[in-house]
């Protein structure tokens, strides 16, 4: 599933991750940390849509 | 220009352009702001417009002296600010670009490179010394560029506040800010009011005497009124009263129904009526004024099935910009299957808090009787608040005012000797704090009024909004004179041997009566507090909560006749005589209305 920032339109891919934020590759947008944020603009979790 | 001692404005006017970022009209053209600040180092703030290089570059060798200046910080990565980076390397060998690390990304993407070795990354709070000058970075991600830094001078107290309190117009023409400065912010920076709300909160920490902004005039008195509209703007709060009204017309009957919206809405008055017809007006003047009054009308034809172009984008920009908290009026124009209103309200689907007034006005070619008898209707829902501010128009006689009390319910519980006994009332006040006194009013004709009256005490229990209508039925609709209120109740007492309900209440108190006043029908018990107890954390059940959620729908379906207001018995038949009282609630004739 990938995921995308309302704000920036940053995608969040499960499948690859965000390794340079220290999240493997492989999971799920749910498993995210709750402040996990956009590292593009810093907006949070609550902004993206599948 | 000269901004402080040591800080310089070397920006540009820009009257050659014909439409700003490829879609903004500016008729008095554009201004790209740079500033050097010069101190034991020299830094340049921000680049301008690609076709303004030269002159950029003479700005900054006359405002420096000629001195080499030391860093480039760059702001923000737009190519009106940025596009002269390069050419500003080249001239000045020695400098060192200051920027965030998401825009040495984008130069990468621009120029194709970096400035690997000719660079500083900088993020939130670091701070960059000139000598008495020590400039401070503040991340503003999102406005409106994920890369953007401002920048704060502590020395000369001036924030340098990237596209933030910009403004469309070249510097050299005078113009009012607001109007420009509104259009800009909501063109440009709409959508991202949380990240301006974010970093207007990191702006209140700093002690700002002067904004210079990447556009428009550089703000140095009376602060408070700028930061006071972009709060405004950033929280999609009202700025203005008034109403906007934006239409298309392909014939002019759907603009014939406007005009007469507006002359109503002009008599009834409100304070402001401003209107714009789409397809031959500045859309972005439309999207600015939307935005500034509370209450907008749209106005369309239907066409190809869907509705008229100008209005779809028009809509488009106001939801794409986070449009919300406001109230919407409809007008349809539709000559065989008039479908806009639908169409319409389908396109704020995704928006917060927008309220659609009802009727919506609906043309079938041209105006009619009935439209205008809803355009009527509507300009009142549109100037309800206007109508009633005035003497010559409010209704001063409007006892639904009263329905605002924000009374909660209680169930009052007393003993007569013999058994318990309970009622429902909303009449329950705390009136004086030392100490503490509540007052309950109780109608003469109900049977606690007399027990309380003969032995001075009675609970008073909150009902909390879990109580079902079951609790409401018990307690009310029936005298305690000839049933048992708390048959089938678990009994649990308080210290002064009357009962309270064991569940449904968030608390109750305990209260002795102090004073009775005669009020003529009803008699008010003035009472100290001899117990008190919180049961539970549930929010009292108030009278508007009942009314909305547990007070069941009257079951009129299919049925003629009149309907009690209070409790929902109905009563069938043609007409209702005046004596009659509701056999369920015990209210009179009054309370009734007719089925429709």
């Amino acid at each position: 599933m990938k995921y995308v920032c309302n704000l920036c339109g940053w995608e969040y891919d499960e499948a690859v991750g965000d390794p340079d934020n220290g999240i493997a590759p492989g999971t799920k947008f749910e498993d995210l940390p709750e402040d996990f944020a956009c590292p593009l603009c810093g907006a949070g979790k609550d902004e993206f849509q599948a | 220009m000269i901004i402080t001692s040591d800080i310089k404005y070397v920006g540009v006017n820009d009257h050659e352009i014909d439409l700003f970022e490829g879609q903004y009209d500016v008729p008095n053209g554009m201004a790209y702001n740079s500033y050097v600040v010069s101190d034991y180092k020299i830094a340049v703030m921000d680049t301008v417009d690609a076709r303004f290089g030269h002159e950029w570059l003479d700005n900054i060798a006359a405002a420096t002296g000629g001195k080499a200046p030391d860093y480039l910080i760059v702001q923000h990565m737009e190519p009106d600010h940025s596009a002269n980076i390069d050419v500003f390397m080249k001239a000045y060998p020695n400098a060192t670009i200051v920027s965030s690390q998401k825009a040495f990304a984008m130069m990468k993407n621009f120029f194709g490179k970096e400035y690997e070795d000719r660079r500083v990354v900088v993020g939130e709070g670091d701070t960059l010394p000139l000598g008495r000058h020590v400039l401070t970075f503040v991340t503003a991600p999102m406005v409106h560029w994920p890369e953007v830094i401002v920048t704060y001078d502590a020395f000369d107290k001036v924030l340098f506040s990237a596209d933030g309190f910009g403004k469309f117009g070249a510097l050299d023409v005078e113009e009012d800010w607001a109007c420009e400065a509104r259009r800009y912010y909501f063109g440009i920076v709409g959508k991202y009011g949380a990240q301006v709300q974010a970093l207007l909160r990191k702006a209140a920490a700093l002690d700002i005497q002067k904004i210079c902004p990447l556009h428009g005039p550089i703000l140095t008195e009376n602060l408070g009124y700028y930061l006071g509209l972009y709060n405004t703007w950033s929280s999609y709060g009202v700025e203005s009263e008034g109403i906007f009204i934006a239409y298309t017309s392909v014939y002019g009957h759907t603009k014939a129904a406007v005009e007469l919206l507006k002359e109503k809405l002009k008599a009834k008055g409100c304070p402001k009526v401003s209107v714009c017809d789409l397809a031959r007006e500045d859309m972005a003047e439309a999207v600015e004024d939307a935005f500034r009054y509370g209450k907008l009308v749209l106005a369309t034809t239907t066409y190809n099935a869907d509705i008229f172009p100008f209005m779809r984008t028009f809509i488009e920009h106001l939801t794409e910009r986070g449009y919300q908290n406001r109230t919407i009026a409809l007008i349809e124009n539709g000559s065989w299957a008039p479908l806009a209103a639908k169409v319409m309200k389908g396109l704020f689907e995704g928006s917060k808090n927008i309220t659609f007034l009802d009727p919506v006005i609906r043309l079938t070619s041209a105006m009619n009787d009935l439209t205008k008898e809803q355009i009527e209707k509507v300009s009142d829902e549109l100037c309800q608040e206007y109508l009633a501010r005035q003497d010559a128009t409010a209704n001063k006689n409007d006892l639904k005012a009263l329905f605002n009390i924000g009374y909660g319910l209680y169930v009052v519980t007393c003993n007569d000797g013999k058994k318990d006994n309970g009622l429902i009332v909303n009449t329950v006040s705390q009136v004086t704090n030392t100490p503490n006194r509540i007052a309950v009013t109780i109608n003469k004709q109900n049977y606690s009024h007399h027990v309380i009256k003969q032995t001075g005490k009675m609970n008073i229990n909150c009902l909390s909004v879990d109580a079902p209508f079951s609790v409401f039925e018990c307690f009310g609709f029936r005298s305690g004179r000839t049933v048992d209120k708390f048959e089938g109740w678990e009994k649990y007492y308080s210290d002064n041997g009357l009962p309270f309900l064991p569940k449904y209440i968030n608390s109750f108190m305990s209260l002795q009566v102090e004073q009775y006043v005669d009020l003529g029908t009803h008699g008010m018990f003035i009472c100290s507090v001899t117990e008190a107890r919180v049961i539970s954390d549930l929010e009292t059940m108030t009278y508007t909560y009942y009314q909305k959620n547990v007070k069941p729908r009257p079951q009129t379906e299919g049925k003629k006749g009149y309907v009690c207001k209070v409790c929902g018995y109905v009563y069938e038949g043609d007409t209702l005589p005046d004596d009659y009282v509701c056999p369920l609630c015990k209210h009179g004739a009054a309370d009734f209305e007719p089925i429709k």
